[in-house]
């Protein structure tokens, strides 16, 4: 699969202006699939709410600290050039 | 600050640059190589330059590559292999890279191997493994909520969510209301099928606790909400899954980091003596995780890419290690390693990389250890079968999608942030019904570049059987050059 699949714009789905969304959890697949409904889904932001029962985002992808008390990460992350879906989502701006 | 330490590190945080092209230049200027894979006898390198296979692993390897997974069942790693496959340098890699243990399922093996099998001939050295800048909360998921707040997103924090009204007619499954409990309080929203709900279902750091320098973590075996959640939704109907199949064998799932901040630098001519890398360089340091092979723990550590966190001083090194046997005793602190705390855990560590006397105590006198129990970690890697992960989005679901590391995808690897993203990909796409497709799978497994270079790996780099005939015969072909 190459360019003419992936760089294709869906069309807007109709009536998804009345619709909202409801995400459970705020790690990383509930962040992508907000994006998604946003970018290829044509989503308003303003319909869609996530609910994490922490106040801290992100789940399992973590990282916390200071030098007073220490720093902490649960874990560190591998990847590769072939996470097909995660690089197309994280074409987003540092800031 | 950074730019006159490490000179020629790209710009930070460059807002004109996306979390992608900072992965990339990151990763291109200092591409992965393990300074040493594996050591023994407290920092002695041992030889895995090889997977060390003798024919007969390989003929089962071959065996798990040609199965069917419906075949395999919920046969586990070591139900399929002969004992001394245990014993090679390829599982002594690849349990440590991945986590992966004996009891796990063998048809999530097979996916690795399928699914990466063009970073196989790499796998010895960790070639072709990229790194973030920093930690994954800097680098990722600080910018992509950032980003879904500027589009008006809203996150409700300290918000459990504890059930979900589904009413099933017919073939139709609709979500009709979310049950929450917000700030303590308890809620309930209307939903209609022209909503959208998507769930996590499971998380591998459910429940986590930390410790402390003087507090071993608590191991927390209560069921904790992410599980009562699914289960709650699971008992509505059988084509939303089997939680308890992942959630129930805490002693199966569970393993303990431990995150280490050194505050004075004499730990620096120790990395530097081990890695032959400069700690202080903004390059990866270990090269990824450095095993223990005598460690008793199954303990594994790495020094990624200093600093580590955005705010980190530049004279300060942040280290993780990780033990896959927490109930194991320690070689020198003879404790099981989930009863250490903080101060034990560094010790048996400093140990194995050769360090004692005076210098383990001024070390450990100037660190902080923040350990961190986690009884789900490897719960996605249990053995199952067909029908105990629920589809991203089940049979007749009108609105409803799972999400997560829980879901069944056909041929994607669970324990990455990739299976999570793509069961997002295909969550939205259905359920929008949007004319667009989720990116294939990299299809490697079917590519004869990646299967020879793979086989070749296998064989640790020998001829391969026949391989003599098959060069001859291609001899003066287009083809040649392909073996
Ligand atoms: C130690 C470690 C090492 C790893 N190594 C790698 C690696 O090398 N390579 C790689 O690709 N991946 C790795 N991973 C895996 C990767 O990080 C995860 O697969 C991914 O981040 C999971 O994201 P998720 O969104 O599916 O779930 P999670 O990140 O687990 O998010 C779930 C979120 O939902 C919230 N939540 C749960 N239930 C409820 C509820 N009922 N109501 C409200 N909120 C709820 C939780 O609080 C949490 O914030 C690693 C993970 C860990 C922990």
């Amino acid at each position: 699969m190459g360019s003419y699949q992936l760089k294709y714009h869906a069309k807007k789905p109709e009536g998804i202006e009345n619709k909202k969304a409801y995400l459970v959890g705020s790690g990383i697949a509930t962040l992508a699939a907000a994006f998604f409904l946003i970018r290829d889904g044509h989503m308003d932001g303003k319909n869609i709410t996530i609910f994490e029962r922490k106040n801290v985002n992100g789940g399992a992808l973590d990282g916390a600290g200071n030098l007073e008390d220490g720093y902490i990460i649960r874990g560190g992350r591998e990847m590769e050039e072939h996470y097909e879906c995660t690089w197309t989502y994280l074409v987003i701006f540092q800031h | 600050m950074y730019m006159d330490l490490f000179g020629d590190i790209p710009t930070l945080e460059d807002p004109e640059r996306t979390v992608l092209d900072d992965m990339k230049e990151i990763n291109d200027w200092d591409p992965n190589v393990s300074a040493k894979r594996v050591i023994q006898n407290r920092g002695e390198e041992v030889d895995s330059s090889t997977l060390g296979l003798k024919d007969h692993h390989i003929k089962q390897l071959t065996k798990l590559f040609l199965a069917k997974e419906e075949d395999l069942g919920d046969l586990t790693v070591e139900q399929f292999f002969t004992p001394d496959y245990f014993e090679t340098n390829m599982w002594l890699l690849w349990r440590s890279m991945f986590a992966f243990q004996t009891w796990h399922s063998v048809v999530e093996m097979k996916r690795y191997m399928e699914r990466f099998i063009h970073l196989l001939p790499g796998m010895t050295e960790l070639r072709n493994i990229l790194f973030s800048r920093y930690n994954q909360y800097d680098s990722f998921v600080l910018p992509l909520v950032k980003w879904l707040e500027d589009h008006g997103v809203k996150i409700e924090n300290n918000t459990l969510v504890t059930d979900l009204d589904i009413e099933i007619s017919g073939k139709e499954k609709v979500v009709t209301g979310i049950h929450l409990v917000q700030n303590g309080e308890e809620k309930h929203i209307k939903t209609t099928r022209n909503d959208l709900v998507f769930v996590i279902n499971g998380s591998m750091t459910e429940n986590s606790t930390l410790g402390s320098m003087d507090k071993a973590p608590e191991l927390n075996r209560e069921l904790g909400p992410v599980w009562s959640l699914w289960k709650n939704i699971a008992a509505k109907d059988p084509s939303f899954g089997r939680p308890e199949v992942f959630y129930e064998n805490i002693d199966k799932t569970k393993w303990e980091s431990f995150t280490v901040t050194f505050k004075d630098s004499k730990i620096a001519d120790i990395i530097k003596d081990l890695t032959n890398r400069d700690p202080y360089s903004g390059r990866v340091v270990t090269g990824g995780i450095i095993t223990i092979k005598d460690s008793n723990w199954g303990m594994s550590f790495t020094l990624s890419r200093q600093p580590h966190f955005a705010n980190q001083p530049d004279d300060v090194l942040v280290l993780w290690a990780y033990g896959l046997f927490a109930d194991n005793e320690g070689d020198y602190i003879k404790k099981k390693m989930s009863e250490c705390t903080g101060e034990e855990l560094l010790r048996e560590l400093l140990y194995h990389i050769g360090v004692e006397g005076e210098l383990m105590e001024e070390i450990v006198d100037s660190a902080i250890v923040i350990p961190a129990m986690m009884p789900h970690i490897t719960s996605q890697f249990m053995p199952r079968v067909k029908g105990d992960r629920p589809e991203v989005v089940p049979e007749g679901s009108v609105n409803l999608a799972f999400l997560g590391q829980f879901v069944e995808i056909e041929g994607d690897c669970v324990f990455t942030v990739e299976y999570s993203v793509r069961s997002a990909m295909i969550a939205v796409y259905k359920l929008l019904n949007l004319d667009k497709q989720v990116p294939e799978i990299y299809p490697s497994k079917y590519d004869i570049r990646h299967i020879i270079n793979a086989t070749k790996t296998l064989y640790g780099n020998k001829p391969l059987p026949g391989e003599f005939f098959v060069k001859k015969l291609l001899k003066d072909t287009s083809l040649e050059g392909l073996l």
